[in-house]
Order: structure tokens, then C-alpha cells, then sequence
């Protein structure tokens, strides 16, 4: 399929923790081959919105579909083949070695009772190797700082040789290089024409990548569109009740311009 | 005025009335106190624990938590003294068979001799018997508080039968004394019997004897327990050379003791003597090579604890080790005499048979 | 490589040494003529004794202690993945508890040792069932509601085990009870070895067959799912073959503890945390640590130490060490 056909269809998404609605009728489409960005403050349901397209939660009303299959109604396995998820939290419980934790990704492709083989090592190796961290490949998981950890997470999930790849908040708890690297990472995968969506708390992410953004507030799309579109100063305001100001800079090497927003000169 | 009258009159009966409730209750409290106090003679008796125990000179309810003495109380005609027993006691078919108001004593020890107090109190004993195991049991100082006075006696071997015996009779009263002391008579008696042939058994002629403590989960008897006394005194060597009742042994330390003979002390008796004759791992074994597997009697209690029977045990015994030396003695005459005069039971052939096979009447 | 030969052949030999010792005693050229003769022709000129104490005592023992050492193993390191927990172990969820009041129940009711060992099998079964029962939420069964309903179920089945402990007849059936839930393989013959270590082979064979899975696991239920594991039918595999193997070895020995917990660890030490190295090594050391154990029960006294006390003296200060050594990570 060509990029940029639709390949996610959320249509009047609901999605109610017990009487507390959290998500209140979402229209969306996922573009093959873009970086979506999902922007909003805690409390949007941006991370409640990302589990329903990874069928991690199971919508209340509307549905969410990949290609022409509704997301819930797959196998666990069918699934992880064409959803790839990225949690936010991950805490280790046992030192496994990094190579061990990316080729759990390949369970998609193997029966109930089977094992990876040589192959499947060798793919972990290659996907190791895409995202930087290599040398890291016997390395326990537990004695990883965050910013490795996610990446080789991002390896793991690399692996499954999904269509999609949700990340939820990739960037939180990273150190300012971290977030670079991982920023940087997930841009040169979407170069290769992975389609990748994530949650963010920083508008600026979403300006960087240059793909569309979809901004929240209670539960509902403020604006979904090219970024630089719709990361105005009144979206911004709407969405996070407070004042933001967009500013235009000049691009790379001189070359073209790109914009970045503040809080801080908004006065 | 003469309502007035009549409200005078009201109040004098009301204060007379409750000046002879309170003093009739004082009366009564102090009766009660005094029959406790004085009313009641009291002997001074010294246990086995050396403690000088209280006993009222007439006992008429005793509450007895050691299993095996209800049926020596049984068998001293007090029977229907006891107030309170075990289930253990209460189970045994001979002994219901004897005496069936047994069941309507209530159970009010459990099996280590633990007992709540105001069960206890409310059968209103005026002794407890008790076997003595070193301590003194939990709550003996709240008995001791209600006056209730606990009575301890001997049982770790064969010879502190008759100490028990002689103690237990001499609480219950003159008529049980006089029993205790025919009893011991005959104890006596049997055991002389026994020793004047078994005393001049060499070692080597003397068998080896396992008994079995328990079925399913092989547990047998060592020295130093009453089991191991009427096991010399019968001729015979206790096989297994371990302290103790009921302990555990593997099945390859009971075939390096070789046993010449097996007595399976545990109930069902035969049923558990049936699977040990027919395991594959007991085939070697000399007793069940030999056929000489043998179920221990059961009656009023085992005979082979610290049973009234005991003193038919060492007859039994000496008879079954060594048929040849004993040629003379008929076990059945023994029981149905010793059934006959100490529990006033006529036994026919057939109830004489369950005693044998330690089954229910 | 070497250790991973050692992890292999350990167990047969000392499985082999096992059959010369022991209480009775037997030269060990007669036992080893013996063994022999089951494979070549060779003149009969060992006592009959021999025979029946190698083959029929020693051996079917022998066997059972592997089995049952290397079931508790793999189903503690099992469940400690799933769990992802160092301190579970294979009584987690109330499997030994039930088992112990259905074999006091058998002993009231003086049935024989194989109606015994059905009692205990079933009623460990029994009680895992009704934890899994209890566990279910949207027909999910979370980690902390499999534990929670395994302790409600374990000190019910442990009140009615009293119960049944105060009704026994002190002389004999309470004595039975108590040394059967202390632990012992003295009822092992060839017809229980028959039985039961089939039942436990296959329980483990199930848990070799998804230990990569186990991996995926561990991570957690989320994580897992988000892999493409069928997290419910994973652990309901786990679970139903942890009790199989559990049940099945409290119906053969009683209530042995201690050793669920502490091989795992050592096996973890050895190996790594990887359930496709784990797995396997933890049979491997389950079966001859048992076999030590059990060796020491049956030959050091006269009187048959408790397996169950055993291990608990060795394993518990073990675990201690083990606890400072690693200060409490899983390194």
C-alpha cells in the first residue's frame, strides 16, 4: 500500500472507566508511513486513546480498525504482528540480557509452544543495530539507564514487523540527550516507512517531526492536522489553558523555516 | 388517713421481704461456702508428681482425660463416676459395649489432655485423674483457683500399671481400692507366671519383635515404652532399637532389624496386617517369611498400652512368642475369666473372637 | 559447556550411588552385580535380600525423589516467573494445604495408602481449582488475586486440617498425620512410582514446552499481551501444570517445602534468567538435590528424619545467605 493511504480508522471512539467517560467520540485516521503526534495535558485520555488503538483497552463504543479488521476483535498473537506498543513504564524484574528481551519480540510469529531460532536472533541482532545499541546486546536489562532501555525496547517492538508502532510519552523520564537520540531514532524509522504514533506532552516534538498532530483536551480532538497547522497560539491555549506563544525559525543551515513554541516569552 | 395506713403497711412488708431475701442469700452463700469449707472431709493424697493433692473422702464424679485408665475405672465398677472423658475413651466398641451410659459423658478433653475450663467446671468433678507427662497441663491454674483438684499417676512402663491402678482405686473410694488391689493381685500373678519360664529363655532363642504404632504411615514402638517391657517379659527383644512410641522408620532399617515377629498394634488391625503381609517390600522379611504377623487384642482398651487388659497382654504375649513353652496356657480361659470377675461379662466364643481380632462386638 | 554437562549427568550418577547406600547393609559388589544383571547375564549369587531391598526399596524411592525434587523445581521457578515474584513457591495457591487435609481425611477414615495418595492428588486439585475460582475478575485472574485467593484457600484447608487433627485418635491416627505431613519416601513402591511419575512428567513437560513464553511473562501481563501472548491461556497452562506436578508429589511424600523456593534461585545463579536454560536446570539440580536429601533421611539415623524438616534446616539459612549475597536484586 501506497504511503500516506489511511491505514488506522478510529470512528466515534468511547472509552468509559466504570461511570467516568474519558473518551468521547474520536474521529481519526492514520496515515501509512507518518508521525502522529497526540498532544494534550494529563487528564486529555491521550494514553487511554493510544491502548484503544493498540487494542491494549477495548473501546466502549465506535470502533477502531487496521486495514479493514476491527482492532478488538484480533488474536492477542495477530495483533502484536501488526501492532507494536511501546509502554511507558517498564520496570525489569529479572536480568535478562538485552538480546534476550528484543527476540520476545518475534512471539508474534511463533506458535503457542515455540522458540526462537537463528533467525529470529538474527533479526533481533539486525534490529539492535538499527536503533543504535548494539553494543549493549549482553548487557542485563536491569543495569540499563532509561534512555537505552527505551531503545531497546524500541528494538524489541522492531522486531515484530508491525505496520504500526504506538509509543506512548517515549520521551518521559529521559535526560535532554535521551530525548534527542530517541527523537531522532523514531524520525529515521518513520524515513523508512514505518507508521508510528505517539503521545506527547511536548508540542515542540510534534513541530520537530514535522508530521500531523492531534491535540486533546477532556477527551475530545481540539485540532487534528499538519502540525505546523494546527499548532497555533489558540489551539495551544485551548488545550492547556494557558499561554503559549508559536514562533517561526529560521530551518536548518539557513534553509527554510520551522517553528518551536514557549511558554516563556508569552508576555 | 387510711390510705395512708395502707402504704405503711406496703412499705414494712416490702423492707421485711427484702431483709429475708438478702439474708436468705447470705445463708445459702455461706452454706455453700461451708460445704466446700467444711462439710466435706477431706483426704490428703500425694500423686505421683509429689504434689499433696485435696481429694474430698467421698468421690462420687471424677473427670478423666487419660484414655487408657477409664477403662481400669470401668473395671473397678465406677464407671458411672466418670463425668467427663475423650472421644478416644468413649470410641472403643468393648468398652461401650460394657457400659453404654458412656455415651452419654460428655468429651470434654481433646486428645492431648486440654480441656476448656467452664466445660470442665460444669461437669462439677471432684477429682481429676490424670497420666503425668512431666508438666502440668494448661489449666491447671484455673482449676486450682475453682478448687478443683487434679490427681496425677505413672505411665511410662509396665510396672507403673500397678502404681495406677493401686492410685486410681485409692481415690475413687474403699470398694475400687479393694478392686485395684485383687487387680495387682492378679497382675502380679500373671506376671510371675510369664518371667518363671521367660527368665530362663537365652538371648538366642529370644525373638526379635517389631510392633506397629501406626498403618498407613509406618510409625513403630522402641525401648524405653511400656510396649518394650511386656515384650521382654513375654521373651522376646524389641527389633527396633529406637526411643519411644510411634516412630517413624524406613522400610530398608525395618529389614535390616529382621524381625522374627511382627504385632500390628494399630486399628483397623487387620486391615493394616494385611497390607504389610501383602507388600512386596515386606517379602524378605523373616516374620512374614515364617507366617508369624500377628494382630494385637483389643477390648474395653489396647491391650498392649496402658490398658486394665495388660495384665491378659503378657499371657497373650508369652503365648504367641513362644507356643511351644506355653503349651498349657489357654488364653481364652484367661480372658473369659478375667472378663468374668473384673468386668462382670460373661464371654462367649464368638465375643472372645472380636477381642482377638481387635474388631467391635 | 562443562556446566552444562555436569547440570546433565548429576542426577544419574547420583542416582547410581544412591542405590549402594543405605541402613541395611549390602557390599557394594553385590549391589553392583545385581544392577549389572539387569542388563547382561550374570550367575545369580547375591542373597534374594539384595534384590528386593535394591529394586524394591532403593530404587523405586530413589526415583520418586528425583521426580518429586524436580517438579517442585520447575514448578517454583515457573511460577516465580509468572508471578514475578522471588518468594513464591508451588504452595502458593493452596495446593499442599488441601492436599494435607485430603490425606488426614484418608487416614480418619482408614483407607489404604493408594486411596490415601487419591485423596491428597484430588484434594489438591480441589483446592487450586477453587483459588483459580475465586481469582477470576473479568475473566481476568491478576497476579495479586491468584495470591490473595491462595491464601484464603490455604488457611481454610489449614482450619479444617486442624479439625480433622482434633478428632484423630491419639495412639494412631494422629501420629499418621503428623509424620504425613511431615514429609517422608518411605511410601514408595513401584506401584505408587507407576502412578505418580507419570503424572509429574507430564506437568513437566508442559512447563518445558511454553518456558520461552515464560519470558514474555515475566515482563508482566500487559507487556506480554502486547507480544501476542495469550497471557490467560499461558498461565492457566502454568497453573494447571504446576498443581499436577505439586499434587502429585504431596500425594507421594507429604508437605515438603523449601525447595520450590530456594533451587530457582541457585538454578538462576548457574544459569541466568532465561526459562529456556532456567527450566531445565532446575530439574536437573531439584532431582539430585533430592536425592542427597532423602539419602541423608533414610541412612543417617535409625529413626527416618522428616524430609520436610530437612529441607527447611538447609533451606531456609541457604535462602538467607542467598538473600544477603544478592542483597535483595535478582542478580
Amino acid at each position: 500500500m501506497a504511503i500516506g493511504t489511511p491505514l488506522v480508522h478510529i470512528r466515534g471512539v468511547t472509552f468509559s472507566y466504570g461511570r467516568r467517560e474519558v473518551l468521547k467520540g474520536l474521529d481519526l485516521d492514520v496515515h501509512r508511513g507518518e508521525v502522529l503526534s497526540i498532544l494534550g495535558p494529563n487528564g486529555s485520555g491521550k494514553t487511554t486513546l493510544l491502548r484503544c488503538i493498540g487494542g491494549a483497552s477495548i473501546v466502549s463504543g465506535g470502533s477502531v480498525r487496521i486495514g479493514d479488521v476491527d482492532v478488538g476483535s484480533l488474536s492477542a498473537p495477530d495483533r502484536a504482528r501488526k501492532i507494536g506498543f511501546l509502554f511507558q513504564d517498564h520496570t525489569p524484574t529479572f536480568p535478562f540480557a538485552v538480546r534476550e528481551v528484543v527476540i520476545m519480540g518475534r512471539a508474534p510469529h511463533l506458535g503457542i509452544f515455540g522458540s526462537p531460532g537463528p533467525s529470529d536472533a538474527a533479526l533481533a541482532d539486525e534490529a539492535l543495530e538499527r536503533v543504535g545499541v548494539a553494543h549493549l546486546r549482553n548487557r542485563p536489562c536491569t543495569q540499563l539507564s532509561g534512555g537505552e532501555r527505551q531503545l531497546v525496547l524500541l528494538a524489541r517492538t522492531l522486531v515484530q514487523k508491525p505496520d504500526v508502532i504506538l509509543l506512548d510519552e517515549p520521551t518521559a523520564h529521559l535526560d535532554f540527550r535521551n530525548q534527542v537520540l530517541t527523537l531522532r531514532i523514531i524520525r529515521s524509522l518513520a524515513a523508512d516507512g514505518m507508521t508510528m504514533v505517539l503521545t506527547t506532552h511536548d508540542p515542540n516534538h510534534a513541530l520537530w517531526f514535522g508530521g500531523r498532530a492531534a491535540l486533546m483536551k477532556d477527551g475530545r480532538f481540539v485540532a487534528v492536522g499538519a502540525a505546523s497547522d494546527v499548532i497555533t497560539d489558540a489551539t495551544l491555549a485551548t488545550t492547556y489553558d494557558t499561554d503559549v506563544r508559536v514562533f517561526v525559525v529560521p530551518g536548518r543551515g539557513g534553509k527554510g523555516q520551522s517553528a518551536i513554541c514557549s511558554a516563556w516569552h508569552s508576555d | 388517713m387510711r390510705s395512708d395506713g395502707h402504704v405503711d403497711v406496703l412499705m414494712t412488708t416490702c423492707r421485711i421481704a427484702v431483709v429475708i431475701v438478702l439474708v436468705g442469700l447470705g445463708l445459702s452463700g455461706a452454706a455453700a461456702q461451708s460445704r466446700s469449707a467444711s462439710s466435706v472431709r477431706i483426704r490428703t493424697l500425694t500423686d505421683i508428681a509429689g504434689r499433696t493433692v485435696a481429694v474430698p473422702a467421698t468421690v462420687t464424679r471424677v473427670a478423666d482425660p487419660w484414655h487408657a485408665n477409664n477403662g481400669m475405672v470401668l473395671m473397678m465398677g465406677a464407671a458411672d463416676k466418670i463425668v467427663a472423658t475423650t472421644l478416644q475413651a468413649k470410641r472403643q466398641p468393648w468398652f461401650r459395649k460394657l457400659f453404654p451410659r458412656i455415651d452419654r459423658v460428655p468429651a470434654a478433653f481433646d486428645e492431648s489432655g486440654d480441656v476448656n475450663i467452664e466445660t470442665l467446671i460444669s461437669t462439677r468433678p471432684d477429682v481429676v485423674l490424670m497420666a503425668y507427662g512431666g508438666t502440668m497441663p494448661k489449666w491447671m491454674p484455673a482449676a486450682d483457683t475453682y478448687g478443683i483438684p487434679v490427681f496425677m499417676m505413672p505411665n511410662t512402663s509396665l510396672a507403673d500399671l500397678k502404681t495406677t491402678a493401686r492410685m486410681t482405686g485409692e481415690v475413687l473410694g474403699h470398694r475400687e481400692s479393694a478392686r485395684a488391689a485383687e487387680w495387682i493381685r492378679y497382675f502380679d500373678g500373671n506376671i510371675r507366671r510369664v518371667t518363671a519360664v521367660t527368665s530362663t529363655i537365652p538371648k538366642s532363642e529370644r525373638p526379635k519383635v517389631l510392633h506397629t504404632a501406626t498403618g498407613t504411615i509406618l510409625t513403630i514402638d522402641g525401648v524405653k515404652t511400656v510396649v518394650d517391657d511386656w515384650i521382654t517379659v513375654a521373651g522376646g527383644i524389641n527389633a527396633a532399637d529406637v526411643i519411644s512410641n510411634a516412630r517413624p522408620v524406613t522400610m530398608e532399617q525395618i529389614a535390616a532389624w529382621n524381625p522374627d515377629v511382627i504385632i500390628v498394634g494399630t486399628a483397623p488391625n487387620e486391615a493394616n496386617r494385611q497390607a504389610i503381609v501383602s507388600d512386596p517390600r515386606w517379602t524378605h522379611i523373616k516374620a512374614i517369611r515364617t507366617g508369624r504377623v500377628y494382630v494385637n487384642p483389643t477390648g474395653v482398651y489396647l491391650w498392649d498400652r496402658h490398658s486394665a487388659e495388660a495384665a491378659l497382654q503378657v499371657l497373650w504375649a508369652a503365648k504367641t512368642l513362644h507356643p511351644d513353652r506355653f503349651k498349657d496356657l489357654d488364653i481364652r480361659q484367661e480372658t473369659k475369666a478375667f472378663y468374668a470377675k473384673f468386668f462382670n461379662h460373661t464371654l462367649t466364643d464368638a465375643e472372645y473372637e472380636t477381642i482377638m481380632r481387635a474388631t467391635a462386638p | 559447556m562443562t556446566r552444562r554437562v555436569v547440570l546433565v549427568v548429576a542426577p544419574f550418577v547420583l542416582l547410581y550411588v544412591s542405590l549402594f547406600v543405605g541402613r541395611f547393609d549390602i557390599a557394594p559388589e553385590d549391589v553392583a552385580r545385581m544392577l549389572a544383571s539387569l542388563v547382561v547375564s550374570i550367575p545369580h549369587d547375591w542373597p534374594e535380600s539384595v534384590a528386593t531391598i535394591v529394586l524394591q526399596i532403593r530404587l523405586p524411592r530413589a526415583l520418586m525423589a528425583m521426580a518429586v525434587g524436580a517438579g517442585l523445581s520447575i514448578s517454583g521457578a515457573a511460577f516465580q516467573g509468572m508471578f514475578r515474584n522471588p518468594l513464591v513457591s508451588t504452595d502458593v495457591l493452596g495446593v499442599s494445604a488441601a492436599a494435607g487435609f485430603g490425606a488426614a481425611v484418608a487416614i480418619l477414615l482408614d483407607r489404604s495408602l493408594l486411596q490415601l495418595q487419591a485423596f491428597a492428588f484430588i484434594f489438591g486439585l480441589l483446592g487450586v481449582v477453587i483459588t483459580y475460582m475465586l481469582a477470576r475478575v473479568y475473566r481476568t485472574t491478576p497476579a495479586l488475586m491468584l495470591v490473595l485467593s491462595g491464601v484464603i484457600v490455604a488457611a481454610f484447608f489449614g482450619a479444617l486440617l486442624s479439625g480433622a487433627k482434633f478428632v484423630a485418635d491419639p495412639e494412631a491416627k494422629l501420629p499418621a498425620i503428623t509424620y504425613w505431613l511431615l514429609g517422608s519416601f518411605n511410601a514408595s513402591t513401584v506401584r505408587s512410582v507407576v502412578t505418580i511419575v507419570p503424572a509429574i512428567a507430564v506437568g513437566v513437560a508442559g512447563l518445558l514446552l511454553v518456558r520461552w513464553k515464560l519470558n514474555l511473562l515475566s515482563m508482566g501481563d500487559d507487556e506480554a499481551r502486547a507480544l501476542g501472548v495469550r497471557t490467560e491461556w499461558l498461565k492457566g497452562i502454568v497453573i494447571a501444570c504446576a498443581t499436577l506436578i505439586t499434587s502429585a508429589a504431596v500425594s507421594a511424600c507429604g508437605v515438603v517445602g523449601w525447595v520450590g523456593l530456594v533451587i530457582p534461585h541457585v538454578a538462576r545463579m548457574l544459569v541466568g534468567p532465561d526459562h529456556r536454560a532456567l527450566l531445565p536446570a532446575t530439574l536437573s539440580l531439584g532431582a539430585s538435590y533430592m536425592l542427597v536429601i532423602d539419602g541423608l533421611a533414610r541412612t543417617a539415623t535409625a529413626v527416618e528424619i522428616p524430609i520436610g524438616i530437612l529441607t527447611a534446616i538447609i533451606g531456609a539459612p541457604f535462602f538467607a545467605y542467598l538473600l544477603r549475597r544478592t542483597s535483595a536484586t535478582w542478580q
